[in-house]
């Protein structure tokens, strides 16, 4: 396929004790599939191969990947970026945790763009928060990791400022939803969803549109309204009544993510 | 061959069922886009005795839609043009005619005579109007709205389902009717069709009526959307125990109306324009003050309370309720405009010219 990198493998790290989600998060599910396959689903259509790495038994049977043992178990991202690095056969790899179920491929396509030849790491960042476990790593920091997993100096900020040139990618702001990670259950509820909304009448000429998508958290009714006065303001002078999968909704009624309508009164006869 | 042959053969209808529809009554209230759809269909239906009430005369603009009346009739009440036309189509059945708009003191009678009420109005106070009696009176009653494409029906009040407010609890002021925002012509007759297709479900009992459903339409783009509302019992507890009058003011017979036919001198007149500062024609004159309805509240300060003001808008319908204002504030000499702002700027031009500097941007 020639919009596929054979130059690159999609590295997935997957070994992690997930001890804040009390359960493996990879295999977590969002809209019915797993965090792990959104993230390969997405990333086999920018690489040809990718590489899993996990010790854990119900990783087992997970397609489209090559599973890759941790060379050292339980030494956290550091060592599963090792271990991914040693089995690749590219010095450039793209390398992914496994609690970004939302990224998408434009999200990799921007990653990959970024990367010249004279680095040998970069990483996502945005508003100055660094994801080290979102960019690209060249076989070229082998060596760097293994030092500091040796000496037990684990953490991912202590390698990042051993590596001497690591170039941070600032994420637009319209692409930052694509990476909040999930950390704990609560995170999971909270997960952004894509909502349909249909306008009708004078809400339609307010907004310009019949029907537009969102993306939104599993908010109020109330919440969204908020949302749509501040993106629409002459909203706030309409009146309407919010349906939500057709039935009509009350404020404190929460959204499920599906389809969500305007309707206005009609006075004509 | 019998007249409801093809009716008899249906067999939800059959013999019985056309019996069922001869002995119903339905008040139709509203003769205009919506009502003459609803009126010649149930008319040629067989319902046994249709009311029809609407205090409006026939004007050229109206009959882009209003398919039952004809170039001749202009100038005329609908109602009356409607029940001959109606008589010709089936002599067989009772039509009776309501010159009249519906307040709050005639609507209870009205209501008492009839099965089912079909709101055919543009206006959105006669709905809560309809709405609050049909409560009071257990009336189920057939909803349609209309805007530019757009269209609504709906069930209300049919055997325990929601009413209106329960949908829209209150209503909203400067709601934008069909001659103020126009409206595709064949859009009223598809939207009336739904609501006299309603009416002869809920007569006959066949199929399942829109009862406690939004059904929306959109001609544009042929989407259509239904959504359930249900009964809120605390809102319609409200209606039972306030009197009408208390909930509704009688619009017809508050409003002071004037007519730029028996207009004969602007001396001391000045006029309010409570139209958006977007709306075509601009009529700009010493003699106008332009202030949007919405805003007018605000601005009462730029008035004062000696002048003589005729209100206008688009249509009549705003500057209706902008007198409301105006004398709740204390302006005792404010008059609402018949005609509209068209209108308005025409005759000033050709009666007044001398009198009055005009301008017309287009």
């Amino acid at each position: 396929m020639k919009n596929k990198d054979t130059h690159i493998t999609t590295i997935i790290l997957a070994g992690g004790k997930s001890t804040r989600m009390g359960e493996d998060k990879a295999m977590l599910l969002y809209n019915d599939t797993t965090f792990i396959d959104h993230i390969i689903g997405t990333a086999i259509q920018v690489t040809d191969t990718i590489l899993l790495v996990s010790n854990h038994i119900q990783h087992q049977n997970i397609k489209n990947v090559s599973i890759v043992k941790d060379l050292y178990p339980n030494k956290g991202p550091l060592a599963g970026l090792y271990s991914g690095l040693s089995y690749s056969k590219t010095t450039l790899n793209l390398v992914l945790s496994c609690d970004i179920p939302l990224i998408t491929i434009d999200m990799l396509k921007f990653l990959i763009s970024n990367y010249t030849n004279e680095h040998q790491a970069i990483i996502a960042t945005t508003n100055d928060y660094k994801m080290p476990l979102i960019g690209l790593y060249t076989k070229g920091c082998l060596s760097t990791c293994k030092k500091l997993i040796e000496k037990n100096h684990l953490k991912m900020m202590h390698f990042l400022n051993e590596l001497p040139a690591v170039k941070h990618i600032n994420i637009p702001d319209t692409m930052k939803d694509q990476l909040i990670n999930i950390n704990t259950p609560q995170d999971v509820a909270h997960l952004p969803i894509s909502i349909k909304i249909y306008y009708f009448g004078q809400i339609a000429e307010i907004t310009g549109s019949t029907e537009e998508t969102i993306i939104r958290t599993k908010e109020s009714i109330a919440n969204l309204k908020q949302h749509l006065i501040t993106k629409y303001p002459a909203l706030n002078n309409a009146s309407f009544r919010i349906a939500q999968n057709q039935q009509l909704t009350i404020d404190s009624d929460t959204i499920t993510g599906e389809e969500i309508a305007l309707l206005p009164p009609f006075a004509g006869g | 061959m019998n007249r409801y042959d093809r009716h008899i053969a249906l067999e939800n209808v059959g013999i019985e069922g056309q019996c069922t529809l001869s002995k119903a009554r339905i008040l139709v209230v509203g003769a205009g886009g919506l009502g003459c759809p609803v009126l010649q269909y149930l008319t040629a239906a067989g319902i046994g005795t249709i009311g029809i009430i609407d205090d409006d005369r026939i004007s050229i603009s109206n009959l882009q839609r209003q398919v039952l009346y004809t170039s001749e009739n202009i100038g005329n009440y609908k109602v009356i043009e409607a029940q001959k036309q109606l008589k010709l189509l089936n002599p067989d059945i009772s039509i009776n005619a309501y010159v009249e708009c519906l307040t709050v003191t005639n609507i209870i009678d009205h209501f008492k005579k009839y099965d089912l009420i079909i709101d055919c109005t543009d206006t959105i106070a006669t709905r809560y109007l309809i709405n609050d009696a049909c409560i009071l009176l257990d009336k189920p009653f057939v909803y349609g709205a209309i805007y530019k494409f757009e269209g609504q029906v709906a069930v209300f009040n049919y055997k325990q389902s929601a009413t209106y407010r329960c949908l829209f609890p209150e209503p909203v002021i400067n709601q934008p009717n069909c001659s103020e925002t126009g409206v595709l012509g064949v859009l009223p007759g598809i939207i009336g069709s739904l609501q006299a297709t309603e009416a002869l479900k809920i007569i006959l009992n066949i199929g399942t009526p829109l009862a406690g459903k939004l059904y929306s339409y959109d001609s544009l783009t042929n989407r259509s959307h239904t959504v359930s509302i249900s009964r809120n019992d605390q809102i319609i507890q409200k209606i039972k125990t306030s009197p009408l009058t208390e909930l509704h003011n009688n619009r017809c017979d508050t409003v002071n109306e004037v007519s730029l036919v028996t207009l004969h001198s602007l001396n001391n007149i000045h006029f309010i324009d409570v139209r958006e500062s977007h709306e075509q024609p601009c009529i700009q004159s010493k003699k106008v003050i332009n202030i949007p309805l919405n805003a007018l509240l605000n601005r009462l300060y730029e008035l004062s309370r000696d002048q003589t003001y005729i209100v206008f808008c688009q249509s009549g319908m705003r500057s209706k309720q902008a007198v409301k204002i105006l004398e709740n504030a204390g302006f005792s000499d404010c008059k609402s405009l018949q005609e509209g702002a068209a209108t308005l700027l025409d005759h000033l031009h050709t009666v007044y010219e001398d009198a009055v500097t005009l301008s017309r941007k287009r």
